[in-house]
């Protein structure tokens, strides 16, 4: 643990910089969080809205390859 | 960083006509009596910076944030009032005005000055003595909140509860889904038309090709579009009708037996829901007195805020002590907040079975769509899907009642879903259907077709549910990581604050209270039984042992002392734009030696702050005024006037000059009274020098001790110490003067002398004060620097010295 004081924002950042290196997290469902925060855009109805719209693309994906074969 | 180099106030609060205070980057030390307006000078730099003065917030309505009562009364509409703040780093500059209809603005419109002033919302720049146990009384919820939003930890928690909310709500979705439920009910479908398991595309495909294989059409299925070729060759149009029926049954069956897998999940919900609700009322005040926790907070607020100013109960009007009265608020506040949480947790058992009979009625909806049901032969059954519908609605017409409801909600037993009705009903449904697939018993390739149809439409749904559960347990599942890690990185964080937090105040402390068995003051985290960060408390060690919260075992000025330390640490911590301060008044409870320890402090560890210190004790005043002079402090007296209310005292130095200047106008104006008044107040200074005794006068009659009476005092002290200093000073010689003669009520009248009467007033009165003060270290005698050896009293630099009596 670094004894460095941060701000508020530092933790963040910092948290959002790295996000991706997580172990097990869905790296789409991390790219739109990221891009919310970095957009000033995370608030909880667009957190919502990003989740449903991936959810809905997923899905659509997963059925157009299934109807291919 | 920012010091103020000068401040010019007019029209605010107290202060009528402009009041300059030119400080140079220097730290002042400014003693008022009470309503001499002082504090003035405080709400103005509060409102400069807050657009609002806290304290005044409470004497008026609406959302004026107690600017309605800033302007002073006396200053014409027409006249702007203002607080203009002259910065060491000059591009700082601004005039703040705020007109008649309290339209305020701001001269400084750089983006200087906007950056400085948007940093300085998170700073400390001011502590009054109401504020000082505001942290320290707080809820330990309420603490977190408040360091959260000084040190930008708000976006923090913002962040964590965003990440914790959306992973319950991705789960909430999850479980109200019960996709093991979805997945089973198309699962029967693939089973009883397919005749074998068809978890995967290969077994679908084996399947199909065995139930084709008696058809005889010389395909072999390896993919879905090959199934849909089947269909398509084997679909025969007469038969649609038929199809339809047997589609609608089929879906029937499938939706049914999907509502009959989720009673059990209804009932034990409502069970659970219900188990909690009985705790709740079953003592009903709990419920009543609930209603009294927004109350209770109020009137924490109230206390908090200082609406109440002395230590009486606002509502019952009985005296009170205000610490007692916050104590016991919170005590009852942590009671109610239990119970709320309580509440809470029925509702949101509530919320999750609302959620599942969501999920049911929507299945119900859609299957009432289906255009059969307008079919007369279909009425019975139309019937019976609706009575579940309205079975499944009753529960939820009883999650809608209050708590505080005369009657309870229903018991469990007595709110029940047939599951044994439906699940015959969905049996029907499916034998319906296959009955009706099997009636063309002779047309083999209408049963395979309808069979294949139904299977492999199950089989897609089946697999778009289970990616449905897929995608969403992996977005549940990020979440949950995201938090986890979150939580780690913010109480990293937190923790790495907290530590060099408690140490300053710790240190702060134990530099006021030295000696004393509280050691090792630290801010720590706690957490609720889901390990969530829910508050932060002060712990302490107390004759070795730890001890939690100080206000149930420190005094009053103990807990003062403590808020004075956190206000001191915060500075330390939080202030990084601008390098002053302000506090006012803080040191009431305070006794001597506490006093004294911490005017060291703050001369010792805050020397590199500019401190705008403002008391009305004329002892704190003293005490800080021997210590700070030599460190480059300013002196300054307030007073106050109906003519132009806030305005400086005069000091001794000043009216010196403005009496010798009237010598040499030989202007008798009022020279009487400026000679009694400035001889007052190097009496008072002789006084205290030597402790000459006067009588106890209670707070500000011992401020306003008149010369006959301070004469008297150091006549009789000298007297009895030394005839030497008693020769010389010859304060007989000063008593018979004319305007030493009288008492308070003579203050400020007239004298008759002529200026000659007045010039030899005037240096029997400057022989006397030179008897006391040294010309060359600038300092009166005083006990201070006795000569034990010599026994004598004398100056700083020792060459003014006169026996003195041990």
């Amino acid at each position: 643990m670094s004894d460095e004081i941060k701000s508020g924002k530092q933790v963040i950042d910092e948290f959002f910089a790295e996000i991706l290196n997580i172990e097990g997290v869905d790296k789409k469902t991390v790219e739109k969080l990221t891009s919310l925060y970095s957009e000033g855009k995370l608030t909880d109805t667009n957190i919502e809205n990003a989740m449903g719209q991936l959810f809905q693309e997923e899905l659509d994906t997963t059925e157009e390859k299934d109807g291919k074969d | 960083m920012a010091k103020i180099k000068s401040i010019n106030i007019s029209g605010i609060r107290g202060i009528k006509d402009p009041l300059p205070l030119n400080l140079n980057n220097r730290s002042i030390l400014i003693f008022g009596e009470n309503g001499s307006g002082k504090s003035s000078l405080t709400d103005a730099i509060e409102w400069y910076y807050l657009d609002g003065v806290k304290h005044l917030v409470s004497e008026e309505t609406g959302v004026t944030k107690g600017r309605g009562s800033l302007r002073n009364l006396f200053i014409p509409e027409s006249e702007d009032a203002f607080v203009n703040i002259q910065y060491s780093n000059n591009k700082l500059n601004a005039t703040k005005t705020i007109d008649s209809s309290l339209r305020a603005s701001t001269s400084n419109t750089t983006d200087n000055f906007k950056d400085y002033f948007l940093a300085t919302q998170s700073e400390n720049l001011i502590l009054r003595y109401r504020d000082l146990v505001e942290f320290i009384i707080a809820t330990p919820g309420k603490k977190l909140e408040k360091l959260q939003n000084i040190i930008g930890f708000s976006a923090v928690a913002d962040v964590r509860g965003l990440l914790k909310k959306s992973a319950g709500r991705i789960a909430r979705n999850i479980r109200s889904s019960n996709y093991d439920n979805q997945k089973n009910a198309q699962y029967t479908v693939v089973l009883v038309n397919l005749g074998q398991n068809a978890y995967t595309d290969d077994q679908l495909f084996a399947g199909a090709n065995l139930l084709i294989k008696p058809l005889q059409i010389g395909k072999d299925i390896k993919s879905h579009k090959d199934i849909q070729d089947v269909l398509k060759a084997i679909e025969t149009k007469e038969d649609t009708a038929l199809l339809e029926q047997i589609s609608f049954y089929t879906k029937v069956g499938e939706n049914l037996t999907e509502i009959v897998g989720n009673i059990d999940s209804i009932h034990s919900s409502y069970k659970t829901f219900h188990t909690i609700y009985t705790e709740l009322r079953k003592d009903p005040e709990n419920i009543q007195r609930l209603q009294l926790l927004a109350l209770l907070k109020e009137g924490q607020s109230v206390l908090k805020n200082d609406v109440v100013q002395d230590d009486y109960c606002p509502l019952c009007l009985q005296e009170k002590s205000k610490i007692e009265l916050i104590k016991e608020l919170n005590e009852r506040i942590k009671e109610l907040e239990e119970l709320e949480a309580k509440k809470d947790k029925l509702e949101e058992q509530g919320q999750k079975l609302k959620d599942i009979l969501r999920v049911n009625v929507n299945t119900i909806d859609g299957l009432l769509k289906e255009k059969l049901f307008k079919e007369e032969q279909q009425a019975g059954l139309l019937e019976k899907v609706q009575q579940i519908k309205t079975s499944l609605n009753a529960f939820s017409a009883e999650l809608e009642k209050e708590s505080i409801a005369k009657d309870p909600i229903q018991e469990p037993s007595k709110i029940q879903i047939d599951k044994k009705e439906i699940s015959e009903l969905a049996k029907q449904a499916q034998d319906k259907a296959k009955a009706l697939t099997e009636s063309k018993g002779s047309n083999i390739k209408f049963q395979i077709y309808t069979k294949l149809f139904h299977a492999v439409t199950a089989y897609n749904q089946y697999q778009s549910i289970k990616r449905q559960e897929e995608i969403l347990t992996k977005q549940q599942i990020t979440f949950q990581l995201l938090f986890a890690d979150f939580i780690k990185k913010q109480e990293e964080a937190l923790n790495v604050f907290l530590k060099m937090f408690s140490a300053n105040i710790d240190e702060y402390y134990t530099t006021m209270n030295p000696n004393e068995k509280i050691e090792d003051i630290k801010l720590v985290p706690i957490k609720d039984r889901n390990d969530d960060l829910v508050g932060i408390t002060i712990e302490y060690g107390f004759f070795n042992e730890t001890k939690t919260p100080p206000i149930a075992y420190l005094s009053e000025s103990h807990i003062n002392c403590l808020g004075l330390s956190f206000f001191l640490a915060s500075v330390k911590a939080f202030n990084k734009q601008s390098d002053f301060f302000v506090l006012d008044d803080v040191i009431s409870s305070f006794d001597r030696p506490h006093r004294s320890r911490f005017a060291k402090l703050l001369a010792d560890k805050f020397g590199d702050y500019q401190i705008l210190l403002l008391t009305h004790e004329q002892g704190f005043f003293e005490l800080v005024a021997s210590d700070v002079k030599s460190k480059g402090w300013l002196i300054q007296d307030f007073k106050w006037s109906n003519e132009h209310g806030v305005e400086f005292e005069k000091s001794t130095t000043d009216m010196k000059e403005r009496i010798l200047k009237k010598f040499e106008d030989k202007d008798t104006d009022g020279l009487g009274n400026d000679i009694r008044v400035y001889t007052e107040k190097v009496m008072k200074e002789i006084a205290n020098n030597i402790e000459a005794r006067v009588a106890f006068r209670y707070n500000e009659i011992n401020e306003k001790r008149m010369a006959p009476e301070l004469l008297d005092a150091v006549h009789s002290r000298i007297s009895k110490k030394g005839n030497r200093l008693k020769d010389k000073a010859n304060i007989q010689k000063l008593k018979g003067m004319p305007m030493f003669i009288g008492n308070i009520t003579s203050h400020d009248s007239e004298f008759n002398e002529s200026i000659q009467d007045l010039a030899a007033i005037w240096k029997d009165i400057g022989n006397t004060i030179h008897t006391f003060y040294c010309d060359d270290c600038k300092k009166f005698i005083s006990i201070k620097y006795f000569d034990n050896v010599e026994n004598k009293i004398r100056c700083r630099c020792g060459k003014l010295a006169y026996d003195w009596k041990k």
